[in-house]
């Protein structure tokens, strides 16, 4: 039915000449990947709102549109969580969005990708579940405690509402939508998704409060305890758009033979391989105040690592220091930004430290 | 080669040496302490708070070594000035310091031996006194003791300047003298040398934290000159107490609000979020009540003074030994100039009228084009391009240790070849051999301060083969035996040193060679001096259209103000035709600019122009009123004054009336509201700031980095250097600028051409070997670093889509390296694998 | 190194060249002593320091870094300070919220005139570390310390 509709609505959006193209999840063996298509012909072949999320899509509009503005005009179906990213990456300068309309969607959380390979939930479940107020015990931990489940004005073009409403409706979130949609004849409709939202937040209050990484040194071992170091996290994590890792830099992470055995004197003997837990927190200095909660990172994890819990709080605390909110408050993100007069928390010694 | 002699070291002078240095002139620089900035200034007296005594001779000392073309004589006194333009003979009475600050070593051996005493300043060795120097002078290993004999020397110059330093007017007046009253200065020393902490904010009679505090700027007041840094600084003071503490209740007392500076009203505003109170009032009154003073019914427990300027007494003798006139106490200058009304002797800075420390070094910069006329032409010499030696993966490092450095410690480190030489400075033969004999391709020189001795040093390997990014220092002394430390602590840091520079290769650190022409942009009486400097020099295309005589908003000097309308319009004419003589005039639109600093290409209608440097100074339109003041600009009560004063029919003023000179008899106006005389801005100025992504402040003019409006309250090191590659090869002057008066329109233009000429030369990237690059194989083009970069020297390269960097811009301040995730960015002589050696030894 | 060494903490300093290295040559030439614990680094601006090298020095075995730049408003660089202090506000609240001590990583206006002030806040901080003890952050992912500190 959900789905149904959004094709219609690509379907006439194509027919129209508004778009050109479309890229939306398309189904796997197992999984559900994202498509780019050209062409009215292929839009059967979508399934918009997809029960799993194994990339983030506004990481493939960033491979799209890195170099160069989208050649056609492209509508973008993407989960709250993914718009946001679109629109942190596009203040990274990763996403060229002039040529792009984004679509956003009530999201009823995503299944994770390897128990969707199981057992596949349908997304009619998921819809079912989220229609009767519930948030499913099959979504991912990150969908639970989902700050913004739903469409926010100002973020993507076009809001498709689904909760608390037998017919799905579309509502403008930013001017060009609005066009968007009047050039489609659709009058923006109204549904309301307060409880949908309030629910993950109080679930998000519980989250922060009882799963925190505390404890330092023993803390963050225990919890690393199993990595791999495979770096997975950071591949699927879209806001890591550098090309290259600087923890994967050989010149700096390649050592002469005297430094393992000088560490080892040193340190009483080290675990091997090194730097497994710098790795970590130099993603989370680096890029942190602009994680957008996705949770990809832990749905990534081979070796099911909560890691949600290491960035989603690290990342809320940072966000709180910096009052910014990844894909959602329309200023820099605050490693591209300062002000005279702030943070004088952080200067001189401040006692009653942990 | 020309030759000039400078009396005086305030901010005027001390850039004026340096500035005619650089541009291949010899200067004598009189000094009239022991060593420079003994005698203060007016940036030292009014800013003394953060100002280091090292980083106001910093560009000085930078240009004197550079360059060799400065002569120093200290304790000095001008007796007589004979001869004429060209050919003048100065006679001065001199006296050698004891100790010459600029060879001392800091050693300190003739505080073991000779029973010397130090003042300990901040980037010095230090100000060292000796009982009997005449037993001492062979002790000194750098031979930087003299027996203090006064001398007359004479000294031929072809132009003389003087530029005499600032005198803080007696406040007595307003109540100085009475119990925890401090002169503004006073207060700011408080905190001096200590940091700014509540504690360190205690008054005099009791020592303990005043809870009340009041600050006074008697400007308005009788007459009273204002210096125009004044006011400012005594909000910055004020709102700084409220920083430290929020319990401090902080009082400020003006009767006109005299700012100098775009935007500085700003500071306003501040000090009112901040809590402070403000205060407008027309009648002071003081009295001490116990420890306390009641100043206009607030009983305040500490109360401060901004003096402003006074004409020194004594600067009548020395107009009288130079032959120059006296006005007011003040040089007088002929119209228009700051030549005085003898030829080719000028006077400048704090001699001739209450000013900012920008107008200082507005100054300081115009006088190399005044001086032009009288002296030979500049010689610069160039570097003789040599060999270095390249071997990026062989490195063989030598390590060259300053015995009087290390002060007896030892050091546990091991380097290919290892050289202790007790004084390294003194022996740069053996330095050269060295490196030469050992076949070393890095170099690590273990001395004492680098602020003294890396640059020479450096030199000294360079002519050696050793490329400047292949050598590294370490500061043993100041780090070492001289703060307590141990040989583990500086053997790990002569180590650390090793590794990095073994991590070091070869760059080539680019040059630039600018395109030798200039595009003027506007018909202000700004661009039109510009044009006419520049154009004696390189090719200029001026793009203006009409040439309408602008409004004789004149100056504030008594011989600009005095002028007539004819002879202003004479003039105006004369400087018209001069410029439009040698200038290619443009007509049309501009319909884009591409390049950077060194290289832009114009394109006005069909044609394209190449160009090194471009200069907007475009006219405004002034909006005349029945008030004086108007905008966020305080430029502009200045230009109401001067108006006011011509055609004296302004009744009213809002928060300041006068200004400088004017306020000897400042107009006649009361207090009230009303149509404020503002200058608008013009389209093309606005166009082109767009054009060039510049930022423009509230009233619509463009902004200019030296005269950001707090910084330019702050920030005092930013006085020190120079400003030409600062601006990227833009500048701005005319109504394009500021509401400038006419006067202020030739100066801050000559200023402006002055600076645009040292661009005209081939340049090194300011940032040396601390030059950022970008890996491109690593580069997503996110554009953090763009941001990040403060002199907008990075950009993303719209067909490559990665960042890149204009060398000719980069500072090396290494923010953009900082701030990118994937070190694609880097500091060349500071990648991060260089920095993780670093750590990894110091820890040891 | 011997044991007896071990007991001195180890501090690296990232020091400004134009504030807060001149402060460290005052405070020399002045012959203030402090602690040999303070191992500087010149850097051209606090702004030049990634908060990685932060965690690195600690990684590497120092007990606290300090990060010294020019005061608000007079950065040679015009707003190097103010980036500085967003990296360390970042460095800080990620070892906070992990339940590091924040402590070990300090931030510290240090003008070119303060070299008494320099030496005061190097004895200061070197005593302060040292009632806290040796860094736990050393030893992450070694098989040495003692993981109940304090």
């Amino acid at each position: 039915m959900s789905n149904e509709k959004l094709r219609e609505f690509i379907k006439t959006a194509m027919s129209k000449g508004l778009i050109g193209a479309v890229m939306a999840p398309t189904p796997t063996e197992t999984s559900y990947t994202h498509a780019l298509i050209t062409s009215k012909r292929d839009v059967d072949k979508l399934v918009p709102i997809a029960p799993v999320m194994q990339w983030n899509g506004a990481d493939m509009l960033r491979r799209i549109t890195r170099l160069g503005d989208a050649p056609r005009k492209t509508l973008a179906i993407l989960r709250p969580c993914e718009a946001r990213t679109f629109k942190e990456l596009v203040k990274f300068n990763q996403i060229k969005p002039d040529n792009i309309i984004v679509l956003v969607y009530d999201c009823p959380g995503t299944v994770h990708v390897r128990d969707y390979a199981k057992k596949k939930i349908e997304l009619e479940t998921l819809l079912d579940e989220m229609q009767s107020g519930k948030i499913s015990d099959s979504v991912r931990e990150a969908c639970k405690i989902c700050e913004y489940p739903v469409p926010v004005e100002n973020v993507g073009d076009v809001g498709y509402g689904l909760f608390g409403t037998d017919d799905p409706v579309f509502f403008p979130l930013s001017e060009k939508g609005s066009e968007f949609l009047s050039a489609l004849g659709i009058t923006p409709g109204e549904r309301d998704a307060e409880k949908w939202v309030r629910i993950h937040r109080e679930n998000r209050a519980k989250w922060l409060e009882n799963e925190r990484i505390t404890g330092g040194r023993k803390g963050i071992e225990d919890f690393l305890s199993s990595c791999l170091n495979c770096h997975n996290c950071k591949n699927m994590c879209p806001i890591c758009f550098c090309k290259e890792c600087f923890f994967e830099d050989r010149t700096i992470f390649e050592y002469n033979p005297d430094k393992y055995y000088d560490w080892a004197d040193d340190k009483e003997g080290i675990r091997l391989p090194t730097d497994k837990v710098l790795f970590h927190l130099g993603r989370l200095v680096h890029m942190g105040t602009s994680c957008i909660g996705c949770g990809l990172c832990q749905q990534a994890c081979p070796v099911d690592i909560p890691l949600y819990r290491l960035f989603g709080i690290v990342a809320h605390d940072l966000q709180k220091v910096f009052n910014y909110t990844p894909g959602i408050t329309d200023d820099p993100p605050p490693v591209m930004d300062f002000r005279e007069d702030e943070l004088h928390e952080f200067e001189g010694l401040r006692e009653g430290g942990e | 080669m020309g030759k000039v002699l400078i009396f005086g070291t305030n901010v005027a002078s001390l850039r004026a040496a340096a500035n005619f240095a650089r541009y291949g002139h010899k200067v004598v620089l009189l000094n009239r302490g022991n060593y420079i900035s003994e005698i203060r200034s007016q940036l030292q007296i009014q800013q003394p708070r953060n100002l280091c005594n090292g980083c106001l001779k910093l560009f000085l000392k930078k240009m004197y070594r550079i360059t060799g073309n400065i002569t120093v004589y200290h304790n000095s006194e001008i007796l007589s000035v004979e001869g004429a333009p060209g050919n003048f003979k100065v006679k001065f009475r001199t006296t050698p310091p004891v100790v010459d600050e600029w060879k001392c070593l800091g050693c300190d051996i003739c505080v073991e031996k000779c029973g010397a005493t130090v003042k300990r300043l901040p980037l010095s060795p230090g100000i060292y006194t000796i009982p009997n120097p005449e037993n001492c002078v062979d002790v000194c290993p750098a031979k930087a003791i003299n027996i203090p004999e006064e001398r007359i020397v004479e000294e031929s110059a072809e132009a003389v300047i003087l530029a005499p330093e600032f005198e803080e007017a007696d406040v007595s007046e307003f109540g100085y003298g009475l119990k925890n009253v401090l002169k503004s200065s006073e207060f700011e020393l408080l905190f001096w040398g200590v940091g700014e902490d509540i504690k360190h904010l205690t008054r005099p009679s009791d020592g303990k934290i005043p809870r009340t505090i009041g600050f006074f700027a008697p400007a308005g007041f009788k007459s009273f000159l204002g210096s125009y840094e004044e006011v400012a600084r005594i909000l910055w003071q004020a709102i700084k107490v409220k920083e430290l503490s929020k319990d401090v209740d902080v009082h400020v007392y003006l009767r006109e609000v005299r700012l100098y500076g775009k935007g500085q009203l700003r500071l306003l505003d501040i000090a009112r979020d901040k809590g402070v109170n403000l205060h407008i009032i027309d009648n002071f009154t003081i009295s001490q009540s116990g420890d306390n003073v009641v100043v206009n019914g607030d009983e305040l427990e500490l109360f401060v003074i901004a003096a402003g300027q006074k004409p020194s007494e004594w600067w009548s003798k020395l107009a009288d030994a130079a032959g120059i006139e006296i006005e007011n106490g003040f040089a007088l200058t002929r119209p228009y100039s700051l030549e005085t009304t003898r030829d080719g002797v000028f006077a400048m800075g704090e001699f001739v009228r209450p000013l900012s420390n920008p107008e200082s070094i507005y100054d300081g910069t115009a006088i190399v084009r005044e001086a032009e006329r009288y002296i030979s032409p500049p010689v610069v010499e160039e570097d003789t391009p040599h060999e270095y030696i390249k071997d990026d993966f062989n490195p063989k490092v030598a390590l060259f240790v300053c015995e009087c450095a290390l002060e007896g410690l030892s050091l546990n480190v091991k380097a290919d070849h290892t050289v202790y030489i007790p004084y390294l400075c003194l022996e740069p033969k053996r330095i050269i051999s060295e490196i030469k004999k050992s076949g070393a391709n890095r170099v690590v020189f273990a001395a004492c301060s680098p602020m003294h001795f890396e640059t020479k040093l450096e030199k000294i390997a360079d002519r050696a083969g050793i490329p400047p990014t292949c050598i590294h220092y370490v500061q043993l002394k100041e780090h070492g035996a001289r703060v307590g430390a141990d040989s583990r602590k500086i053997s790990a840091l002569v180590r650390a040193a090793i590794e990095k520079v073994k991590r070091d290769y070869y760059v080539d650190i680019p040059r630039k060679d600018p395109v030798k022409a200039a595009l003027v942009i506007g018909n202000s009486v700004a661009a039109l001096v510009i044009a006419a400097e520049l154009s004696r020099h390189i090719k200029v295309y001026l793009l203006a259209d009409d040439f309408t005589p602008p409004e004789d908003v004149t100056g504030i000097l008594p011989a600009s103000l005095r002028m007539s309308r004819a002879e202003f319009l004479k003039w105006y004419e004369s400087l018209k035709n001069d410029a439009l003589s040698r200038v290619t005039l443009l007509n049309g639109e501009i319909e884009s600019i591409e390049g950077k600093i060194g290289s832009f290409r114009t394109k006005i209608g069909d044609t394209v122009i190449e160009h090194g440097v471009l200069i907007l100074a475009d006219d405004g339109e002034i909006e005349k009123g029945d008030t004086i003041g108007g905008g966020v600009n305080t430029h502009h009560a200045r230009l109401g004054a001067i108006l006011a004063a011509r055609h004296g029919n302004v009744p009213k003023y809002e928060l300041m009336r006068s200004y400088s000179l004017l306020d000897l008899s400042p107009p006649s106006a009361t207090r009230g509201e009303g149509d404020t005389i503002t200058v608008k801005v013009s389209q093309l100025t606005l166009k082109i700031a767009e054009m060039l992504s510049l930022e423009l402040d509230e009233d619509g003019f463009v902004k200019g980095v030296e005269e950001d409006p707090l910084l330019h309250v702050e920030n005092t090191n930013i006085k020190m250097r120079p400003f030409d590659q600062y601006t990227g090869g833009i500048f701005i002057s005319g109504f394009s600028h500021s509401p400038m008066p006419v006067e202020s329109q030739i100066i801050h233009g000559e200023a402006v051409a002055q600076n645009a000429l040292f661009l005209m030369r081939e340049f090194d990237s300011p940032a040396g070997k601390w030059l950022s690059v970008t890996n491109p194989r690593r580069c997503a083009g996110c554009g953090i670093c763009v941001e990040a970069c403060f002199t907008k020297a990075r950009y993303i390269d719209e067909e490559d889509k990665i960042a890149k960097v204009e060398p000719a811009l980069c500072e090396g301040c290494g923010a953009c390296a900082n701030v990118c995730p994937s070190g694609a960015a880097f500091i060349i002589s500071y990648r991060a694998d260089q920095m993780f050696e670093i750590v990894k030894e110091v820890v040891k | 190194m011997n044991k007896e060494e071990k007991q001195e903490p180890v501090i690296v300093g990232f020091f400004c060249n134009w504030c807060t290295s001149a402060a460290a040559d005052l405070a020399g030439t002045s012959r203030l002593h402090y602690p040999s614990s303070i191992r500087p680094i010149r850097v051209m601006c606090s702004s030049t320091v990634d908060p990685v090298y932060l965690l690195r020095a600690l990684q590497e075995g120092a007990d606290a870094t300090i990060l010294g730049g020019c005061h608000p408003g007079d950065c040679h660089y015009i707003s190097g300070n103010f980036k500085a202090r967003r990296r360390v506000a970042i460095v800080k609240t990620v070892l906070k919220s992990l339940g590091f001590d924040d402590t070990r990583v300090r931030l510290e206006w240090i003008s070119a005139s303060e070299g008494q002030k320099f030496a005061q806040v190097m004895n200061e901080y070197t005593d302060y570390i040292k009632r806290r003890g040796q860094s736990e952050f050393k030893y992450i992912d070694s098989l040495g310390g003692d993981s109940n500190e304090q």
